[in-house]
């Protein structure tokens, strides 16, 4: 990275920590295929300290939020005592990166998917279930202002960072700006979230200028199976294995918000239970790292709401399709020529197994339970 | 007929193996993560090349469900707006046609996933190991 960067950022961060900063290397991290993702190596007062740093990459996926908004969602999230890296600042600044950026804290650990399920080992995984199914639960507890409840619940300033002061600022400055909603870009909540679930996977297909009947099918029978939901909250929309780090057994950060938007919670649970992100785990229908009612309990005890197991079946199906649907926009990035890459070409094929996954679990006798009094009643 | 393919085949697992027993075992970090998607990409090839007609039958035998004439620009998308319009609300023998035509293409790329009684079902199973 030229010095030059280096230098423009090291200025920038002196400004927003208001303290003698020095950025000393930027190196690439892997993944993020949607930004480009830095871990920034820098000495702050004399102590050398990791930040991460998000910006968009050259192509990114319809779906996706910037980075100003994303910020704003861990803002939130943190003061809502969800697990996320320390938010720092967000610069607008074009001349410091080429590109508006976030800085966050460095969480320590694995995020990888199939390593974090390899990882763990048996006395892990009942504590890191809990604790996966207490970090949605918060997410959940954030509400759509328009609903007039709280935007931000009540949260033990304990939980929020291990840092009191640092904790009580950010939750201050998060209920200032709840005053001007700052998560008011994710526009009002849907009155039936599924269906238009259903109808943005159509919308991003017909973008796609490709006809995918084995994914129609699945997405049909969502459109009629999937129950209406009975509130909406803040949902992650990515919450994953692969989208949260794991240090020595224990969840340091949920990453990767640029999809979140308001929603029925129940989805949340089914993209986590679906078996497309449960690794070499199959068996563990929590991500590939528990037990599925053990995470519904430990949810149900944080959130206080029951589980609609019938929706969360249901949207695992979606999750599939959805998943497929990424895949092929990832391809497209590279079959378009906007961004050659094997690995994305890879991740299009993707979409052939996630197609075939949403099949076998809507073979025509799951499309007669409705008129038997079953699922989706 | 190109009768080359079978050739072709052969070059293409032929790389693979090289590839996976002499490259990627000595390779790491980013090398190695190229490495592996490079195979993964030659063995995809190798088993396109292998089940070619099993992949335009199974597609055709699906796309034979399409209305005809039909004003889209193509028999698939002709079919994927009968299944949104809810014409083909959960119909056996679409379904039937539409798992061997997803179990063929899954069998090209991630055969690994398939079942021995999917591979059965596509009549695939002496041609692809589960």
């Amino acid at each position: 990275m030229p010095d030059d960067v280096l230098l423009r950022l090291s200025g920038w961060m002196e400004r927003v920590l208001a303290c003698r900063a020095q950025v000393t290397a930027l190196i690439p991290l892997k993944g993020g295929g949607i930004q480009e993702n830095w871990t920034v190596c820098a000495t702050v007062r004399d102590t050398p300290r990791d930040f991460v740093l998000r910006k968009d990459a050259e192509a990114t996926i319809d779906a996706s939020h910037s980075r100003r908004n994303e910020f704003a969602l861990i803002t939130a999230a943190h003061a809502a005592g969800v697990t996320v890296p320390e938010p720092i600042a967000f610069c607008d600044d074009v001349g410091v990166m080429g590109a508006p950026f976030a800085l966050m804290a460095k969480a320590p650990g694995v995020g990888l998917g199939s390593k974090v399920v390899k990882s763990l080992t048996d006395a892990d995984r009942p504590a890191l279930t809990e604790r996966l199914a207490r970090e949605m639960a918060r997410i959940h507890a954030i509400r759509p202002p328009t609903l007039r409840n709280p935007h931000l619940e009540p949260v033990e300033r304990s939980r929020i960072s291990a840092n009191p002061a640092r904790s009580a600022s950010i939750l201050r400055q998060a209920q200032d700006a709840a005053d001007c909603e700052p998560l008011a870009f994710l526009g009002k909540p849907p009155t039936d979230f599924a269906t238009a679930e259903v109808a943005l996977m159509r919308d991003w297909l017909d973008r796609l200028a490709l006809s995918r009947p084995g994914l129609e099918w699945a997405l049909r029978w969502c459109e009629l199976y999937i129950p209406r939901p009975r509130e909406t909250t803040l949902i992650h929309r990515d919450f994953r294995t692969g989208n949260y780090m794991v240090d020595a057994g224990e969840l340091t950060a949920v990453l990767d918000w640029e999809f979140a938007c308001w929603g029925d919670p129940m989805f949340d649970i089914g993209w986590l239970m679906a078996e497309c992100w449960r690794f070499s785990r199959p068996d563990l229908e929590a991500g590939g790292v528990g037990e599925r009612a053990a995470f519904y309990t430990a949810y149900e005890q944080e959130s206080g709401r029951k589980v609609n197991d019938s929706a969360v079946r249901a949207y695992e199906v979606l999750a599939h399709c959805r998943w497929a649907v990424i895949a092929l926009q990832q391809g497209d990035r590279h079959t378009s020529g906007r961004e050659p890459s094997l690995e994305h070409a890879l991740t299009g094929k993707m979409a052939d197994e996630l197609e075939l996954m949403a099949l076998r679990l809507t073979r025509p006798e799951r499309w007669r339970l409705r008129h038997d009094g079953g699922l989706g009643t | 007929m190109n009768n080359s393919h079978p050739a072709l085949a052969d070059f293409l697992a032929a790389a693979e193996t090289l590839l996976r027993n002499k490259v990627i075992v000595a390779s790491q970090g980013d090398a190695r993560f190229a490495g592996l998607m490079v195979a993964s990409a030659l063995g995809m090839a190798r088993r396109e090349i292998a089940l070619g007609k099993q992949l335009e039958s199974a597609n055709l035998d699906l796309l034979e469900l399409a209305p005809q004439p039909s004003p889209f620009p193509d028999m698939a998308a002709a079919l994927t707006q009968l299944i949104r319009g809810g014409l083909m609300d959960g119909q056996d023998e679409l379904f039937r046609r539409l798992q061997v035509d997803a179990i063929t293409r899954t069998a090209v790329t991630r055969p690994q996933v398939v079942s021995e009684h999917e591979l059965r079902l596509a009549g695939l199973h002496e041609l692809v190991a589960p």
